[in-house]
C-alpha cells in the first residue's frame, strides 16, 4: 500500500512537472528570428478538415459577414481571429519572435511601426513564388510603403484617402451655400479656412469652431505633405512639421479648432452636436464615426475636398511572416481581398475601405454610391478620385513611432497653451525628445 | 535515501516554477543589460555598461521619468495611507451594522480592473462632457483641462490611484486596530482622554508596525507605477507619459525602450537600475521606521 502511495506521488511529480516544462516549449525550438522562419509551408487542418488562416488584428467589428463569404469561395480555409490593440501588436509580434512563439499567418500592421518592422527580414515576399502577387496592379504610390528594406513585397495595406465631411445646415448657416463645389471654391487654401473660421466664431459668439480638434487639422495637413521627417538618420523638420505646426498654432490661436482630443470618443460624439461645422473625413469614417455618431443626421451631411486637396491617411497594411503555418492560405486571402474586384467589392460594402486595386480604378461604376445620408452625393467617387491623384507619400522611416509620439505631445502642448507658442519651440522640443531616444540621429 | 528523496520530489514542481519563471528571467534579463539586442534577432552584441553609462549619463527621460516617479509617490503615499486609516477607525467606531458592507464597497475599487478605472477617470475628467468640469461649471469655475496639462493630469493620476488603493491600507489598519486591546481605551476613558488624544496617544503608536507595512509596501507598488498613467494615454494619437510627460514614469520610460523602441538590453538597464533605486528606498523606509520604535 506504502508502494503504491509513493508510485502515485512520483507520476503526480513527474506528470506536474512535464505540465510545467511543457509550458515553455516552443513550437518552433530555439529563439530568435533563424528558427522562426522555419514555418511548415502550410498548415494542419483542423478536426473538421478546414486549414486555420490565423490573423492578428484590430478590426474585428466589420469583418464577420465578409470573412463567411471567403470561407464559402475557400472552403479548405478557416479564419481565426485574434484581437490584438493596433498599438500592441508590434510589441505582441516581437515578443513573440522573441520567445520562438508562433507568428499568426497574417499580421495587420500599424503605419507608424512599419517602418521598424519592415528592417527585419521576418516578411514572406508575396509577390515571389509560390504566392506571385501582382504588384503592378497595385497603386503606384503606394508599393514603396508596403515593401521591406530587404526588397521584398510585405503586403498590401488599404487605401487610406480622405475628404471633408460637413453639416449641410452649419454651412448654410455660416457661408450661405451647402453646396460642396461652392465651399470648396470659398476655402481654396487653409488661410482662407481660417479666415472664415474666425467669422464663424464671431457669429456664433464663440461657441461654434470649424474643426473639433487640432490633431483632425494635423492629420489633413499631414496627409498633404510628402516632405520627409527624417533622410536616414538625418531629422528634417524644418521644411516637414515646422509648417504644420504653425498653421496648427495659428488655428488654435484664432478659436478655428476646438480643444477635444483627436481620435476620442468625444471628438466622434461631436458629430452629433452642432458646434463643430466640418470633420477629417477618410472613406472608413463614413460607416464608422459619422453615421453611427449621427442617427438622425441622414441628408445632413456633405462631403467636399478640404483646402490644399485631398490627402492621403495613414492606414494598416498585411503581412505574412516567414515563421507562419499557413502561408499560402494568407497569401490566397490577401489576394482575394485586396486585388480583385470581387473582394474589393467586399471591402467597400462592408468596410467602407477602398483597395488598391488598379483595375478598381479604371472601373468608373465600381466606386460609384449616392448615398442619401450625404444628401445622395456619389460620396465614393470622391475618395476614388483623391487616390488616383495622389502622386506619392512619405516615405516610413525607423523612427515614425517615436516621431509621432513627440508629435502628439506638441498638440497638447498647443491645446494646453491655447496655442500660446512657437512652431520652433515645438520643433526643438520634438528634436530633444528623439535625440535623447535616440542619440544616433543628427539634428538640422 | 528513498526517504530522503520523496520530500524533494515533491517540492519538486514548485522549485522547477521557480527557477523557470522567477530565477531564470532575473539572471537572464541581467545578462542582456550588457547587450544590444533587439529582442527579435539571434544576434547579441556585447555592449559592456555603455547601457548603464547611457542611462545615467545621456538618457535625460531617464532622470525625468524618475523624478515624475518621485513626485507621484509623495502625491499618492500620504492621500491613500491618510484616507485608508480615516475609513479603518470610522468603520471600527461607528457603522457597526454595516460594517461588512461598507468594507466591501471601500475595497471594490482595489479589485477593479486598470482599465475600467482609467476608462471611467477618462469619462469623469473629460474637458468637454467631464462630470467634474460639468460641477465645476455650476459653481461658475471655468472648466479645467485635465488631461492636457501637467499638474491637473498629475492629480487625476494620484485620485486615481489612491481611490483604487486605499481599500487595501483600510483592510490592514483595520487588522491592526482589532489587535489593540480595548482595555487601553476603556482606562483612556476614565482618565478622561477624548477621542482625538485616544486617536493619537494609543491609535497611532500601536498601529506603528502596520504603518511600517502599509507606508512600505505602499511606496513599493507606487514607485512600479505603469498601467494608470499608461492606460490613461493609451490610445493612439495621445503621448506616451500625458501632457509634458508629466506622468511619465520609470516603468513607461522600461516599457518604451523595451517594447516602442526594441531596445531590450537597454530596457534590461533601466529595470536594473530602477531595482537598486527601490531597494535603497525601502531599505531607508525600513530603518526609519526601525528607529522611532
Amino acid at each position: 500500500m506504502k508502494q503504491s502511495w509513493k508510485w502515485k506521488a512520483a507520476t503526480a511529480v513527474v506528470v506536474t512537472s512535464m505540465v510545467l516544462i511543457a509550458g515553455c516549449q516552443q513550437e518552433n525550438q530555439g529563439t530568435g528570428i533563424s528558427d522562426t522562419i522555419g514555418g511548415s509551408e502550410n498548415g494542419q487542418a483542423d478536426e473538421d478538415g478546414r486549414i486555420p488562416i490565423e490573423i492578428w488584428t484590430w478590426d474585428i467589428a466589420t469583418c464577420g459577414e465578409i470573412h463567411e463569404i471567403f470561407e464559402e469561395k475557400f472552403p479548405q480555409y478557416k479564419i481565426v481571429l485574434t484581437p490584438v490593440e493596433s498599438s500592441q501588436i508590434t510589441q505582441k509580434l516581437q515578443t513573440t519572435l522573441a520567445s520562438g512563439g508562433q507568428v499568426p499567418d497574417i499580421c495587420l500592421l500599424e503605419y507608424t511601426h512599419r517602418g521598424k518592422l519592415f528592417q527585419m527580414d521576418i516578411w514572406e515576399d508575396l509577390s515571389a513564388e509560390p504566392y506571385n502577387f501582382d504588384v503592378d496592379n497595385v497603386l503606384d504610390w503606394m508599393v514603396p510603403n508596403e515593401t521591406a528594406d530587404s526588397g521584398a513585397y510585405v503586403g498590401p495595406e488599404y487605401v487610406s484617402v480622405g475628404a471633408l465631411a460637413y453639416k449641410r445646415d452649419l454651412a448654410m448657416e455660416y457661408f450661405g451655400t451647402d453646396d460642396p463645389e461652392e465651399l470648396q471654391k470659398l476655402f481654396p487654401d487653409w488661410d482662407s479656412f481660417i479666415a472664415a473660421g474666425v467669422e464663424v466664431q464671431e457669429k456664433s459668439g464663440g461657441k461654434v469652431f470649424m474643426l473639433p480638434s487640432v490633431g483632425a487639422a494635423g492629420a489633413m495637413l499631414k496627409g498633404q505633405s510628402q516632405e520627409p521627417y527624417f533622410d536616414g538618420e538625418q531629422i528634417l523638420f524644418n521644411d516637414s512639421i515646422k509648417p504644420i505646426l504653425e498653421t496648427l498654432i495659428e488655428m488654435k490661436q484664432k478659436k478655428v479648432v476646438d480643444r477635444i482630443d483627436y481620435n476620442s470618443p468625444e471628438e466622434a460624439a461631436s458629430c452629433g452636436r452642432d458646434d463643430h461645422i466640418f470633420f477629417e473625413c477618410p472613406a472608413w469614417a463614413l460607416s464608422q464615426i459619422i453615421k453611427p455618431n449621427d442617427p438622425e443626421g441622414e441628408g445632413r451631411w456633405g462631403l467636399m475636398l478640404p483646402p490644399g486637396g485631398g490627402y492621403a491617411g495613414t492606414s494598416a497594411s498585411m503581412g505574412v511572416p516567414k515563421g507562419a503555418k499557413n502561408k499560402e492560405g494568407a497569401a490566397e486571402y490577401i489576394k482575394f481581398f485586396q486585388s480583385t474586384l470581387e473582394g474589393g467589392a467586399l471591402i467597400r460594402d462592408y468596410k467602407s475601405s477602398l483597395i488598391p486595386y488598379k483595375p478598381a480604378y479604371e472601373d468608373p461604376s465600381f466606386y460609384s454610391q449616392e448615398d442619401p445620408f450625404f444628401n445622395n452625393q456619389d460620396v465614393w467617387q470622391i475618395f476614388a478620385d483623391v487616390a488616383k491623384s495622389i502622386e506619392g507619400v512619405r516615405p516610413l522611416n525607423n523612427y515614425d513611432q517615436d516621431f509621432e509620439d513627440s508629435y502628439a505631445l506638441a498638440v497638447k502642448t498647443i491645446n494646453a497653451t491655447d496655442g500660446q507658442i512657437t512652431a520652433d519651440e515645438l520643433v526643438d522640443t520634438m528634436i530633444e525628445e528623439l535625440s535623447n531616444k535616440h542619440p544616433e540621429l543628427i539634428k538640422e | 535515501m528513498k526517504r530522503k528523496t520523496t520530500p524533494y520530489l515533491m517540492l519538486m514542481p514548485y522549485f522547477l516554477a521557480f527557477l523557470a519563471f522567477n530565477i531564470f528571467p532575473i539572471v537572464f534579463s541581467f545578462a542582456i543589460s550588457f547587450t544590444d539586442w533587439n529582442g527579435v534577432s539571434a544576434e547579441k552584441t556585447f555592449a559592456g555598461f555603455s547601457n548603464y553609462v547611457r542611462a545615467l549619463t545621456q538618457d535625460s527621460f531617464f532622470w525625468l521619468s524618475l523624478k515624475n516617479t518621485i513626485i507621484m509617490t509623495i502625491m499618492i503615499i500620504p492621500g491613500q495611507i491618510f484616507l485608508g486609516l480615516l475609513m479603518a477607525c470610522l468603520l471600527k467606531e461607528f457603522f457597526f451594522k454595516w460594517r461588512g458592507t461598507f468594507q466591501l464597497i471601500n475595497f471594490l475599487p482595489y479589485i477593479t480592473t486598470s482599465v475600467a478605472l482609467a476608462i471611467i477617470f477618462q469619462l469623469m475628467f473629460d474637458w468637454k462632457n467631464g462630470i467634474i468640469n460639468g460641477i465645476l461649471n455650476v459653481f461658475g469655475i471655468e472648466s479645467v483641462y485635465w488631461l492636457g496639462k501637467a499638474w491637473p493630469t498629475r492629480i487625476v493620476v494620484a485620485l486615481m490611484e489612491i481611490w483604487k488603493n486605499y481599500g487595501y491600507a483600510m483592510i490592514m489598519f483595520m487588522a491592526g486596530l482589532s489587535t489593540i486591546p480595548e482595555d487601553l481605551y476603556e482606562a483612556a476613558k476614565i482618565d478622561g482622554a477624548n477621542w482625538r488624544q485616544r486617536f493619537i496617544r494609543i491609535t497611532i503608536p500601536m498601529l506603528k508596525p502596520i504603518f511600517a507595512f502599509t507606508v512600505t509596501t505602499g511606496v513599493i507598488g507606487v514607485l512600479n507605477l505603469f498601467d494608470g498613467p499608461q492606460l490613461l494615454f493609451s490610445s493612439v494619437n495621445q503621448p506616451l507619459g500625458g501632457p509634458d510627460r508629466s506622468v511619465f514614469t520609470i516603468m513607461i520610460r522600461f516599457y518604451e525602450a523595451s517594447f516602442l523602441n526594441f531596445e531590450y538590453g537597454y530596457g534590461a538597464s533601466i529595470a536594473y537600475l530602477f531595482f537598486v533605486f527601490v531597494t535603497a528606498v525601502s531599505i531607508l523606509l525600513v530603518r526609519a521606521f526601525q528607529e522611532k520604535d
